[in-house]
Order: C-alpha cells, then structure tokens, then sequence
C-alpha cells in the first residue's frame, strides 16, 4: 500500500465588510492574523492556499470556486471577528472539503485599563471588534449543521500553544485522510478460511476511504518480478547493512547447527545468511558453519 | 516464494504497510499509523499476564522493525503457526513507551468505524518464539481493557503504533465521517 501527496490545506479569515469603513486599522489588523496563520500552517508536505479575508457573500462565492480550482484538500476558517453566516455558506459548499472553524482570538483578554482609556467609543468598539471571534462561533456550526456539513473547530488563542497543538492534530488527521484516499492497495491471494472477522466490504473501503483497491495473483507477481539477479541480491544486502534492521539471524536454541546448515535452502535465505556473513563480526563461526 | 515475513517487514518500514491473511481492515489501519509517523504493526492478542498486568500482544506476519525496541531478529521458523510453509520470521518489540492501538472495525451507520486505545510498551520477558511481541499495560488494567476492546467488536488483529495519537485519530475519523471509538 503506497501515496504521497502533498497536503493543499485553504485558508480564508472570515469578516464583516461593514466594519472595514467604520473603524480605522480593523481590516488591516486581520489581514495581519491571517497571514499569521498562514505562516503557521506552512511546513514542508503542506501547501497553504492563503484565500485572505472574506467578507461578503460575493467573495465567499469567489472564494469557493477558487478551492475548487486550488484542488484543496482541508479548509480552515479562521473567524477574526464578527462575520456572517452568508460569508460562510457559499464558501464551505462550493469547497467540498473537510471545513475547521478557528475561534482564535488574539490575545488572553481585552486589556480593559488600556481600553477603557482609548475614550473615542469607535476606537474601543474596534478594538473590541478584534477580540470578536467568538461571537459568530455558535451562528456558523448552526448553518453548517442544517447544511449537513459537519462542524469541527479549534477555540482559543492566535500564538497559544494549546491551539497550535489542536490545528497540528487537524492537519494530521486531514493527512490522513488525503493519504488513503490517493492510496493504491493491493491484494493478493485469498482470506484464511474461516476467519470471518477479517472478511471486508473491499467496495465500502473503497466508497470510505477512497483507497482504490487492485487484486492480484501470486503468478501475476512473479511475472512482474522476474527471478533476481545476483546484482539484485547484493543490492538486497546492501540495504541490510546500511540499516541494520536486522543485527544478526538469530538460530533457535535449540536448533543444531547441522540443522541450521540446512535451513536456507530458498535464494532469500541463502541471500540472509550473506548478510549475517557481512554485517556481524560473528564471521569465524560463520565460517565453519560452512565448510564443515 | 519464502520467507515472505522478513521482505514484507522491510517493505512495511519503508512506509509500505504490507499484512498478511488478507488483512485489508488491519492494512489500512497499519496505513494511517504509518502517516502519521507511528509505524504501525500488526498485532493480536497472545496472552494475558495478570501477575505483571500486562497484555502479551504480537504476530507471526511482518513486524514494523522501524519501531523495534533495538534491533529486529531473524528467526527461521520450522513451522508458521496455522499457516502453510516455513521460513524466516522477525522477532521483536515494538520500542517501549507509550503506544496506540488502532483497529478499522465494521460500524452499522458509518460503515466503518476507527478503534483506539492509548497504553505503555512495557520492558520484560517476551516469548522468544520468532514472532513480533510486546509488553502492553492499559489504564484500565488487562481485564479491564481487555473487556472493553473486545465489547466493541473489532477483528482479532490491530494496529500497534508509537506515541499517544488517538487525539488525531479521533479528529481523522471526524474527517472522513466514520465512527470513533476510544477504549
């Protein structure tokens, strides 16, 4: 079963077009966020999709067709203020993807000294605006569920360690997700008669996980793989050494070393006795194993 | 063809998660623990110690050697347990610290459905009989875990993996819309 993929995770910070003219610096303090957490979610395997602020219906539309386009794999929905539900809707359907609502606010709390001393109310009201994150929180998941969309999301703070630690989960676990279903899984060969526990829906794997799925015979893969060449085996050995995966081929206790001389009797066994010949220092008993 | 448990073992550390007995549920199990950097062995239930209130879990199909306590052994093997033939095994542990199970079961209204259970691999005495096997301890105690492992219907066989990731795999199973259950 093999994939690799890299993971194309969206971001769009959701706001309130109607602020942006009331209340100075707002919308370019949540510029500044989301482009905080853009930088966050960035590493390698991860390819951020930053769709910016979205703020009404129209950009929402926008922003979920450019998902599409984008071939998102997660979408994370960073709330950074009051935002409506309509900015939101329009977005999640079109993307089509898994959707994590980020309630992060930026601090700990409002500093209501500093606050309380700014005096111009729109100044305070804007301040407070930035502080919003939770207040469209429950309107979202409401929409999201009677749209049948499920509803996950991460609350807390912007440079928390506790929050970070929750997104890396979601990414992780929007890996996951991606990985089986860009995964190819072969089959080979048939079920132990009898054990019913392990018999599978291989369609329901398939229709769950987006796993595709190939059946093949062991005929079919010897005709693929043609008898190695002896280049093959010392390659084989080669990998051995270099990761010492295995320390040394272990005989039974109580296994004579007649009997042992008799074991390898396939080109794979033969093939791991070389190893043990290599890669231990055990050789000298190696030696006379041999030639007796 | 032989000895197909030492070349599976290499291919399963190469983030090529390969069982045996057509194991698809466990595969895809093994799969998901190897993403998120955990290995992901194959594993079943071997006995219980009460003394040491410890799980005896391993399997005579391919270990994940890249989360091997030490070095993996090679044990030629002149009978494999219940199945055809004979050949070469791996003996390990898997490394000691903390642990999760992952088990795809079957779930009436999902489909499927992720099972997990977070635990220690203990250091101690295994079975030296060239299979993959390993000390687990439960928070709820080997009756206690065994019991409500069981009670949720999972095939004999799981995923065992390094580290505690049964937070992210209750965010995959959200993810992927099927069915999670944490023992």
């Amino acid at each position: 079963m093999s994939t690799e993929r890299v993971l194309r995770a969206g971001l769009c910070g959701i706001g309130l077009e109607a602020y942006w003219g009331q209340f100075a610096g707002l919308k370019g303090r949540l510029d500044g966020y989301v482009e905080q957490v853009a930088v966050q979610l960035t590493r390698p395997g991860i390819e951020v999709v930053n769709l910016g602020l979205i703020d009404t219906p129209a950009r929402s539309n926008a922003a979920g067709h450019r998902c599409r386009r984008e071939d998102i794999d997660v979408l994370f929905l960073y709330v950074t203020t009051y935002a409506l539900s309509n900015t939101v809707l329009p977005l999640v359907q079109r993307a089509g993807v898994p959707v994590i609502v980020l309630n992060l606010q930026p601090e700990a709390a409002i500093d209501y000294n500093a606050f309380n001393g700014l005096l111009d109310r729109t100044a305070m009201t804007g301040e407070w605006l930035a502080f919003c994150s939770a207040c469209p929180a429950p309107e979202i998941a409401n929409v999201l569920l009677r749209a049948k969309i499920p509803f996950h999301q991460v609350t807390g703070m912007l440079e928390e360690a506790e929050s970070w630690r929750e997104i890396e989960e979601w990414l992780a676990a929007a890996r996951v997700r991606s990985a089986l279903a860009s995964a190819r899984l072969g089959l080979m060969g048939h079920y132990y008669s009898g054990m019913l526990d392990i018999m599978t829906d291989v369609t329901q794997v398939s229709v769950t996980f987006g796993t595709h799925v190939e059946l093949m015979e062991v005929d079919e893969l010897t005709r693929y793989a043609p008898r190695p060449a002896i280049a093959m085996w010392s390659g084989k050995l080669r990998t051995f050494k270099r990761h010492s995966i295995f320390s040394r081929i272990a005989r039974p206790k109580n296994c004579s070393t007649r009997r042992a001389r008799r074991w390898p009797s396939t080109p794979w066994l033969r093939a791991t006795i070389w190893t043990r010949s290599l890669t231990t220092t055990r050789v000298p008993a190696m030696r006379s194993m041999r030639t007796r | 063809m032989s000895s197909i448990i030492p070349g599976c073992s290499l291919l399963t550390a190469r983030h090529i998660p390969t069982a045996g007995e057509y194991e698809v549920k466990n595969v895809l199990a093994m799969k998901i623990m190897d993403i998120l950097g955990a290995g992901g062995s194959f594993t079943e239930f071997y006995a219980m110690d009460f003394n040491d209130d410890v799980v005896l879990m391993g399997h005579d199909g391919p270990g994940h050697i890249a989360i091997a306590e030490g070095n993996a052994k090679m044990r030629p093997l002149r009978v494999y347990h219940g199945k055809v033939g004979r050949g070469l095994s791996v003996e390990m542990s898997v490394k000691h610290g903390p642990v999760t199970l992952l088990s795809i079961a079957e779930d009436a209204i999902t489909g499927f459905k992720l099972l997990a259970a977070e635990g220690e691999c203990i250091p101690g005495k295994i079975l030296e009989i060239g299979n993959t096997n390993s000390r687990y301890r439960f928070p709820l105690g080997v009756r206690g875990f065994v019991n409500a492992w069981s009670a949720q219907g999972p095939a004999h066989h799981c995923a065992v993996g390094v580290g505690h990731v049964a937070g992210i795999l209750r965010k995959a199973a959200a993810l992927m819309g099927i069915g999670f259950h944490q023992v």
